[in-house]
């Protein structure tokens, strides 16, 4: 453990180290990687996944899990559609409803698993079914287009040369880092996850702050839901489907160690830079999206293995 | 603590409680739609809620036994998918149907001897390690596949999936005899009690001489075998074999394992309620269509049993904790 002291940014050392060979190769060799439009349109394709990621890295260094918040942003997504659309709400109204929405089913989580103390896994287990069924459930599978043009700025426009999400995702990131740094709440979201029952003595009020964590990761699913219909033009329930696990994905390639304690955003952050140049640089290079679960799958394990391999080598020297 | 939760506050049902309360809520949901539609109640539709169920319950069944032994697997969908590919090219190969069933066994308990190793002596946290497999072996099969269906598999193919014994559908025999296969082996076998000593505390197991990584390893490959065993039952019904065959398997039978009463944190299995659970699982969805609700609130209602079900767990483990006072206290 004596490197890790000597060099307290290790793990985000070895990303970006991974990051710049991963990125030399794709300029060198996936055709048209270089060009500003395709460096760029990466980060529309990150900014939904990003801000699932950044809450999850919180949560998963509390040392709990939270399966469903790409199931919020399906729900949320289908009620922007159903309120604009149905209740004939202004668009901007039925974004705020659907952000509120999924900012109340995430404290519904949290009370679930900070009050009555049932376990992460399973409570968003359960919670990740109720909240994708019933956005099938409610727009009947049926997506709802139509929106108006104004509303497809925050998906597919610039601002100051820059796509709209970079100005969602970089102070969203900037914030979630310097909170779980330097505020006194991130830090206790730490001890939490070393140690929960000495947290909870130190006075650390545990409950409370699960329940912001779980609060803040339903917020961010109703955020990327606005996100993602203004990018796709459509809101339909399959929004995010599937994305749980990648998301999870992202947080531990990025260093967070699922037992919970340790973690970072800015390893989240460089682990999500790295899956998407992987997946953009795969797809210049016209290699099936099967490759790239591959690659992503493969990267995740050699990433754990090594560590634990490196850790049990410390251990045994 | 963790993601499991901290084993303090994890209510363990009392035995058998959790199999009752399903098989009654079983019995009053069939009972009630039954009212409703009475053609609900036949034979036929019985047969074919059980033959759905039946590769769900044989996967579960695997997926109990690693959660008792402290672990999970999320990959069982796409070991699923793999199997599947291996017993349709094997069998369009034209070798005989009981070479291609051992061949898709072995290939299923190779698979998970693979999450196995990674788990022990890899030392990834099961989660990841599943995680990673699942994405991996999902890739590999559309890659190998191109995408593009099994066809034109021999009529043989089809034998256990349609074919039937003394009246009763092949696949239906299969799952009660995993099921009480399973059941024997967690209660009354020596490995079995040892799944239960490592998931309930792995260091009083080890210091009681029971090898606790060789243990969780054969329950990843138990776990494979039973998706292989699911599959010869699952994709001999159909005609083709799709490279996105056992999508969402996983969290089906994570779910039915928590709404069977096994304890995610490992230490206790409950085959029966995995079992149970996983046929109120199907019989809902098959119920719904009965009561000309829409499908597509079939998702939602499963959740929320599973909801309820933790919730009532956590708050009886809540009033039980408040009698029983001091203990916890100190514990806390």
């Amino acid at each position: 453990m004596r490197g890790t002291a000597l060099l307290p940014f290790r793990k985000e050392l070895v990303l970006g180290a991974l990051l710049a060979l991963l990125s030399a190769v794709m300029w060198r060799f996936a055709p048209g990687f270089s060009k500003p439009s395709s460096l760029l349109g990466m980060t529309r394709y990150m900014a939904e996944v990003g801000l699932l990621a950044l809450p999850m890295t919180a949560i998963i260094i509390s040392g709990g899990i939270d399966l469903s918040s790409a199931s919020i942003m399906g729900l949320c997504a289908v009620l922007l559609g159903v309120l604009w659309q149905g209740a004939l709400l202004p668009v901007w109204a039925a974004c705020t409803v659907a952000v509120a929405v999924g900012g109340l089913l995430g404290l519904s989580n949290g009370l679930v698993i900070s009050r009555l103390g049932v376990p992460p896994l399973i409570a968003t287990l359960a919670t990740m079914a109720v909240f994708r069924g019933a956005a099938l459930g409610i727009s009947k599978a049926n997506p709802v287009h139509g929106f108006p043009e104004g509303f497809f700025f925050i998906g597919q426009g610039q601002a100051a040369g820059l796509p709209f999400q970079v100005w969602i995702l970089v102070p969203a990131s900037v914030f979630a880092g310097l909170y779980l740094w330097r505020a006194r709440g991130g830090r206790s979201v730490y001890a939490i996850g070393a140690n929960e029952a000495a947290a909870a003595f130190s006075g650390i009020p545990v409950p409370r702050v699960k329940m912001l964590l779980y609060g803040a990761s339903g917020l961010a699913g109703g955020l990327a839901a606005v996100v993602y219909v203004s990018r796709v033009s459509t809101a339909k329930a399959d929004a995010g489907l599937d994305w749980e696990l990648d998301v999870i994905t992202a947080v531990v390639l990025g260093g967070a160690s699922i037992t919970g304690g340790t973690g970072r955003i800015a390893g989240t952050i460089l682990a999500l830079l790295i899956i998407q140049v992987l997946r953009t640089g795969m797809n210049l290079l016209a290699l099936r999206s099967a490759w790239q679960l591959i690659a992503v799958g493969a990267i995740l394990a050699a990433s754990v293995l090594v560590d634990r391999l490196r850790l049990r080598g410390a251990a045994a020297g | 603590m963790g993601i499991w939760g901290s084993a303090r506050r994890v209510w363990v049902p009392q035995r058998g409680r959790r199999e009752v309360l399903l098989a009654l809520l079983l019995a009053a949901f069939c009972l009630g739609i039954g009212a409703y539609d009475g053609s609900f109640l036949s034979a036929g539709n019985a047969r074919d809620i059980l033959v759905n169920a039946s590769y769900v319950a044989v996967v579960a069944c695997g997926m109990t036994v690693v959660i008792a032994a402290g672990g999970i697997d999320v990959s069982v969908g796409s070991l699923l998918a793999v199997c599947a590919t291996v017993a349709g090219l094997l069998a369009r190969l034209g070798l005989p149907m009981p070479v291609v069933g051992l061949a898709t066994l072995a290939a299923g308990a190779v698979l998970g001897a693979l999450n196995g190793a990674l788990v022990h002596p890899g030392r990834v946290p099961p989660i990841i390690a599943t995680l990673a497999a699942r994405s991996m072996w999902r890739g590999a099969i559309v890659l190998w596949m191109r995408g593009r269906w099994i066809t034109d598999l021999p009529d043989s193919f089809r034998a256990p999936g349609l074919g039937k014994l003394l009246g009763i559908p092949v696949p239906v025999i299969v799952m009660v005899l995993a099921v009480a296969l399973a059941a024997f082996y967690v209660r009354s076998t020596r490995p079995g009690r040892n799944v239960l000593a490592v998931g309930g505390n792995e260091q009083g197991a080890a210091l009681a001489g029971i090898r606790v990584g060789r243990v969780r390893f054969f329950s990843y490959v138990l776990a494979g075998l039973s998706v292989g065993l699911a599959t010869l039952v699952y994709a001999t019904r159909f005609y083709a074999i799709q490279p996105n065959a056992g999508a969402g398997l996983e969290l089906l039978a994570i779910t039915a394992v928590v709404l069977g009463g096994s304890p995610i944190t490992g230490g206790r299995a409950s085959i029966a309620g995995t079992f149970l659970a996983v046929l109120l699982l199907t019989t809902l969805g098959t119920g719904l269509t009965f009561l000309h609700a829409s499908a597509y609130w079939i998702t939602a209602l499963q959740g929320s049993i599973v909801l309820c079900a933790v919730v009532s767990d956590a708050l009886a483990g809540r009033s039980r904790a408040a009698g029983a006072e001091g203990a916890v206290g100190a514990t806390a």
